[in-house]
């Protein structure tokens, strides 16, 4: 894919001559490679001589950190020897000849001390010294502050007195003594000048105690010269092309290769002042750099304490500098400088890279003479090449290469160069042949073509050649225009348009169908098409031109243009309406010349559709239209008359659209006939007409057929306009007679209402709107209720002009409002006193009324169920399918729904009840509410609980003697017992005893259900009470006497009104019990007593019980013990009392023994023979005497059974004359 | 014949419990114990073992019911099976019954020839 380049670019790329081409890739890449290669090569070795001097100073400085931890290791020895010795025992310090022999000895032994001391706190001090022959120094007690100093040999033994050094007490004045004995353990001292020499010192001291006591015995102290560090420094290879330097933290020189003097002597004798030398004021001056250098960048001072490197610059020069420091546990802490210069290590690599540069040079000049010559070569034969097609090109056909020199593409290349020439050279004899034929057509065109040809030449614009036809139309001679100008000669009516002309030429190559004005030598002006083309004769540009004369052809077409135009603006001005034309030619057929654009506004047909095809117009028309068109265009073509008629179409919405069409026939010269015609729309007016036409109709139909009457009165005169015919009927009176007299209405209102109508009638009434309702009084003699509504019409200005009434008979709604009325009130007393709840509720469940009893049900006020729906308040056990319930109604799948459901009441109890639902529903269907009837079910579950209850005991009690009655019965029916007469008679016994209970209990259940439902009636008539209560005991003698058991009668004179039978059972039954419950010899006593009143007790009973009755009697009967019962009874009335020595009863079953099927124990039923209903046919027969019977009892003393009756006034009576 | 079970008959009934007694004993030739209450039937199923319990339901101090419970409280009685012999027969005393652990329930009154064989028949005894 070619790349698009900048044009300077691909201008310079283009013209890049060969020999470059080939020179400069050639040369570039050689001399690139010589001088990558030289620089990666400088690269690396500088590389790796900078890693050999870094390497050199670390193992330089590591080097004198090792000398320095052995030679300083020596004086803490010797201290510790010492010390060691005096601990062990081995060193006596009193024994002072031994101390010095030990010092002189250890002196010996270690080179580099230059002095061990020892002193005591008792003022001895000893010193061994070299110097360089050895000394003894001795001070003692009393005069510690005179040191005498001795030779010692070279065997230690003391020579003579050298000097004595006075004012001097180790103790007070030496650093080491004072520092060892407060700090208590080894240390170094600070560096000093040793004594007056020019060395300097170190001292390390370490004192020692009484091991027992701690008590201080002395201190010891070596002294070691610092000058052999500077020796040490100066033996190293590195002294000779750098620097070793140590120093102490403040920067003060400790040793240095440089073999300079470390310190300065201020002064002369004995004030002269010893200085030692920081590094910056070293007299070496790259040492004294360094230091300065050292002393700017305080950083590095900070930070001596460990390993670093230094970029630093000596006179230009750059530097390796390494700071090592050397530090121990006892406060020694200096600094080990290596400096070596990066020049020692660079020269020789500098002195390759001036090779390598001159290498690169030497290969360069060679690339280049290389590739020139190369170059040469090849631009030769293509330059030969080049010559020779350049040749060719120029038309000189016979040019031919050399095929036989050096390089056989380029022999190749000239060969097929040959081969073309020859090809050339056939096709262009060809070509000429065949162009001299063709030149002698073009001339015999050229002259008796009928358009205007000229030749000229585009330079000038100068005629060379024109054609017959030109002199013609230009009216000039030939001499006047050949070899004249085109612009001198004015044929061009405008000059713009002739130079527009030739430079659209000029640009294009040609010009097709120019319309220009040309002027002929007369000065007529003629309209001519013109095309030009230019053509290329013998290197010269020319302009072949032909013209063609229009001017007959333009007039014509402007002048039909102009009428075209005012046609097709009055056609398409026209609104809502078009212009047409049509022919119909002598056959009868018929087409649209013209159409205008107002067609597509009208029919909605676009008009070059409808000129296509003319049917599209009928086929939105109406055939009964169509038809009639039909013939009035048939009239019109027999009698050439116009037509006039009114059309119906369908529009695009589908509405109906109405036209009036006006045409104007005139007959052709050929025999056809045109038709000019217009069409508007006239819809609006046609739907104005019928829709005021219909609604006259239905105006006319309503006044006449509806009940209500209305008028239209002025407000201006008070005369009716209009009155529709329903007057006479409301009336009863001629709508002549109201349009006589507009007030002849009132005369038929109720005279209580016409007071009110006479100032009824507005005249400048405010309001727009009035009503009224009053009472009429027909010509029959019926009065009517009539409404009336009036609408005051207002002008513009607000002045009333008319009144529109609407007079209604509501005589009718009148009366079923009152039935309405009377309904609502009766529905209202229905639902607030209904005794089941009924409430309404909305679609969503809303209580919208709700009755008295269904708030008294739920335990809610009215108003609070209001703001309830019944979802809220039912269970939500039931809610689901009482909500689907619900919504069966609402969507009419039901007409109504019961269920039974529990609600839970405002206290939080569920209430069941069975609810009736049904939906009142609106006109269309849809539901307003739902009618709820609801009833507590709760009585009704509660019989229903009995019942089942009733029934369950009564089973039970039935099938238990039906049990042992199958029983006995089915075992005996087997035979087993044949052959056991005594077991069979025990089935048969059983059979027998179990029916007869069966029996009793059959005949107690039909009497108490009889009891119970009223089916019994008591037959009352006055019954004497003892002979009740005779009669009574006379049944249970038989049973009393065969249980052993007495019965005790308290008569009473008196009579009641009783039904005797069920009064002789019921003590009967009392007694029977008593009996039943009593043991051997046990009394039951019978007693009856008048009661009336608390006061009244035993009045008659006690006192009449009679004397001769046992005190247990008295004790059991006389003051029975009912207070409880008292207040309750009727009274008067004669109480019963039955009383037994039996077990008793219990207290919580006092109440339910009176119940069915409540015994006291169950086996009393089969055990004493009771059924279990006896007590409670009692009470019910008490009961229904309108008595009472109760029981009062203790466990384990026997039983008092009570009755009451009470006492009728006749009975009273009767009974007062019995006594 | 399985002559070796000992039924405890428990009834306030005396002439149920002395017909079912006949019935068991001449017809399949168990062995029986009648207690006259619950309370004694209770004590009787804890003290003597015993095959299986026939006991009626409407009885004073402790009814049926309540006896039921009380063997199935006992590790010792929990797994004596329990026939029940009761003269109820409404749904909702069925109901309660269904709500106890017993092997089965014979409802009053009976045929004393086949009671032992419903009893075996519950109890899936071998006859």
């Amino acid at each position: 894919m070619p790349i698009a380049l900048p044009s300077p670019l691909r201008r310079f790329i283009t013209q890049v001559p060969l020999r470059w081409v080939l020179t400069v890739p050639f040369v570039s890449l050689t001399v690139g490679a010589t001088t990558l290669v030289g620089y990666l090569s400088y690269q690396s070795g500088q590389r790796a001589v900078e890693n050999l001097g870094q390497q050199l100073v670390a193992q330089t400085n590591e080097r004198v950190t090792q000398e320095l931890k052995i030679s300083l290791q020596t004086p803490l020895l010797i201290n510790r020897l010492n010390v060691g010795a005096v601990n062990q025992g081995q060193l006596d310090l009193q024994n002072i000849s031994a101390l010095e022999s030990t010092l002189f000895n250890q002196l010996q032994q270690f080179k580099p001390i230059s002095a061990i001391l020892f002193a005591s706190p008792q003022g001895t001090f000893r010193v061994v010294e070299r110097y360089p022959t050895f000394y003894l120094g001795v001070a003692d007690p009393p005069r510690p502050d005179q040191i005498r100093i001795y030779d010692l040999s070279n065997q230690g033994e003391r020579g003579q007195l050298v000097y004595v050094e006075k004012g001097l007490d180790v103790r007070r004045d030496r650093p080491f003594y004072q520092r060892a004995v407060k700090t208590g353990k080894p240390s170094w001292n600070l560096i000093s000048q040793y004594g007056s020499s020019k060395e300097l010192t170190l001292d390390a001291s370490q004192p020692v105690y009484d091991r027992g006591t701690k008590r201080l015995l002395g201190v010891f102290a070596v002294h070691i010269r610092l000058n052999y560090l500077s020796k040490f420094l100066q033996g190293l290879d590195t002294s000779r092309f750098g620097q070793i330097i140590i120093m102490d933290q403040s920067g003060v020189l400790i040793a240095t290769s440089t073999r300079e003097q470390l310190y300065k002597i201020k002064g002369e004798g004995l004030k002269s002042q010893f200085k030692r030398l920081k590094i910056d004021e070293s007299d070496n001056p790259l040492t004294r750099s360094l230091g300065q250098h050292l002393r700017t960048r305080l950083g590095i001072l900070r930070s001596l304490d460990q390993i670093q490197s230094l970029e630093f610059r000596y006179k230009g020069e750059p530097q390796y500098v390494r700071i090592t420091p050397f530090q121990d546990q006892y406060g020694l802490n200096w600094q080990i400088l290596t400096v070596i210069p990066k020049s020692h290590f660079m020269s020789a690599i500098r002195d390759n890279k001036i090779i390598t540069a001159l290498l690169c040079v030497l290969t360069l000049g060679v690339a280049i003479a290389l590739g020139v010559f190369a170059a040469n070569r090849l631009t030769a034969r293509f330059a030969e090449l080049s010559r020779a097609s350049r040749e060719l090109a120029a038309g000189n056909l016979d040019q031919r290469l050399p095929t036989d020199r050096a390089i056989y593409e380029l022999n190749s290349l000239a060969q097929t160069f040959n081969q073309m020439a020859d090809q050339l050279q056939q096709s262009f004899n060809r070509l000429k042949t065949a162009l001299s034929a063709s030149e002698g057509k073009f001339t015999i065109i050229f002259r008796s073509s009928p358009d205007l040809i000229t030749l000229t030449t585009l330079a000038e614009g100068r005629y060379i050649e024109v054609n017959d036809n030109f002199f013609n139309a230009t009216e000039y001679a030939p001499e006047e225009v050949i070899g004249q100008r085109i612009a001198d000669l004015g044929i061009w009516d405008d000059p713009d348009v002739r130079i527009r002309f030739f430079e659209t030429l000029e640009q294009q190559g040609s010009v097709h169908n120019f319309e220009m004005l040309l002027r002929t030598r007369t000065g007529q002006i003629k309209t001519l098409l013109v095309s030009a083309e230019l053509i290329e004769i013998r290197g010269e540009t020319y302009v072949l031109g032909i013209g063609r004369d229009i001017s007959d052809r333009k007039r014509t077409e402007q002048v039909l243009q102009e009428r075209e135009a005012m046609l097709r603006a009055i056609g398409d001005n026209l609104p809502k309406g078009f212009i047409y034309q049509c022919v119909y030619d002598s056959e009868m057929k018929s087409s649209l010349n013209y159409i205008s654009a107002g067609i597509e506004q009208l029919l909605g047909l676009k008009p070059e559709d409808v000129l296509a095809n003319p049917e599209l117009t009928r086929s939105i028309g109406f055939d009964e239209d169509l038809a009639a068109a039909t013939q009035v265009l048939q009239h019109s073509i027999a009698h050439l008359l116009p037509i006039d008629l009114q059309m119906r179409h369908r529009t695009s919405s589908g509405e109906i659209g109405w036209s009036a069409i006006r045409e104007t026939p005139r007959r052709l010269e050929d025999g056809s006939i045109v038709w000019d015609g217009i069409e508007v729309d006239i819809t609006d007016l046609k739907q104005a007409e019928m829709a005021l036409q219909e609604s006259e109709t239905r105006f006319q139909e309503i006044a006449r057929t509806i009940n209500q009457l209305f008028f239209v009165r002025s407000v201006a005169t008070g005369e009716y306009l209009y009155i529709s015919p329903a007057y006479e009927k409301l009336w009863g009176h001629s709508l002549e007679s109201l349009y006589q007299n507009p007030d002849s209405w009132l005369d038929s209102v109720h005279p209580e209402d016409r007071e009110r109508m006479l100032q009824y009638v507005p005249q400048n009434s405010q309001l727009d709107q009035m009503q009224e309702e009053y009472r009429i009084i027909r010509t029959d003699g019926a009065i009517r209720w009539i409404s009336t509504d009036i609408l005051v019409v207002r002008d513009k200005d607000g002045t009333p002009l008319r009144l529109v009434g609407l007079v209604e008979d509501i005589s009718d709604r009148k009366r079923l409002e009152k039935a309405l009325r009377a309904s609502e009130e009766q529905f209202r007393k229905a639902f607030n006193n209904a005794p089941i709840g009924i409430s309404l509720v909305t679609p969503s469940g809303q209580f919208v009324k709700v009755n008295p009893a269904y708030c008294e049900l739920l335990g809610y006020t009215e108003a609070e169920l209001l703001q309830l729906t019944f979802q809220e308040i039912t269970d939500p056990a039931d809610l689901e399918i009482d909500v689907k319930s619900f919504q069966q109604i609402m969507a009419g799948e039901v007409r109504s729904c019961q269920l039974e459901k529990r609600y839970i009441t405002k206290q939080g109890t569920p209430v069941p009840v069975s609810i009736n639902t049904a939906p009142i529903r609106d006109q269309n269907g849809q539901m307003l509410y739902c009618v709820g009837h609801i009833q507590d079910r709760r009585d009704r579950l509660k019989v229903e609980r009995m019942k089942d209850e009733f029934i369950s005991v009564i089973s039970h009690e039935l099938r238990t003697p039906l049990t042992s009655i199958r029983g006995a019965l089915g075992i005996l029916g087997t035979g087993v017992l044949s052959d056991r007469p005594e077991k069979a008679q025990q089935m048969l016994q059983i059979a027998i005893n179990n029916s007869d209970r069966l029996v009793r209990l059959v005949d107690d259940i039909l009497k108490l259900e009889r009891l119970e439902f009223g089916k019994v009636q008591l037959i009352m008539e006055q019954c004497s009470a003892t002979d009740l209560m005779q009669q009574a005991i006379n049944s249970v003698q038989g049973c009393a006497d065969q249980a052993g058991i007495t019965l005790s009668l308290t008569p009473l004179s008196a009579t009641l009104s009783a039904a005797p039978d069920a009064i002789i059972q019921t003590i009967t039954n009392l007694l029977s019990n008593a009996v039943k419950f009593s043991s051997v010899g046990d009394t039951v006593w019978l007693k009856a007593e008048i009661w009336a009143g608390q006061s009244g007790v035993g009045q008659s009973g006690v006192g009449q019980s009679g004397a001769g009755q046992s005190g247990i009697e008295n004790t059991a009967l006389g003051s029975a013990n009912f207070s409880s019962r008292s207040l309750q009874l009727p009274s008067p009335c004669i109480l019963f009392t039955v009383k037994d020595q039996g077990r008793g009863i219990p207290q919580d079953k006092l109440e339910l023994i009176f119940e069915q099927f409540q015994q006291v124990d169950v086996s009393d039923s089969h055990i004493k023979g009771g059924t279990g209903l006896g007590l409670a046919i009692c009470k019910k027969i008490v009961q229904q005497h309108g008595g009472q019977i109760w029981a009062e009892s203790n466990w384990g003393e026997g039983s008092t059974f009570y009755f009451a009756l009470p006492l009728t006034k006749e009975d009273e009576i009767n009974s007062h004359e019995r006594s | 014949m399985n002559a070796a079970k000992q039924i405890l008959i428990v009834d306030d009934e005396e002439d149920i419990r002395e017909v079912v007694r006949i019935s068991l004993e001449e017809f399949a030739g168990w062995g029986t114990i009648a207690a006259t209450s619950g309370m004694t039937g209770l004590q009787v199923a804890k003290t003597t073992p015993i095959d299986a319990i026939l006991l009626d339901i409407s009885m004073p101090d402790m009814d049926g019911l309540q006896m039921c419970e009380e063997l199935q409280a006992d590790p010792h009685t929990q797994n004596i099976p329990v026939i029940v012999l009761t003269a109820k027969v409404l749904p909702s005393d069925r109901q309660r019954l269904a709500e106890l652990n017993v092997a089965g329930i014979i409802t009053k009154p009976f045929d004393p020839i086949i009671i032992w064989r419903k009893v075996a028949e519950i109890l899936g005894w071998a006859i």
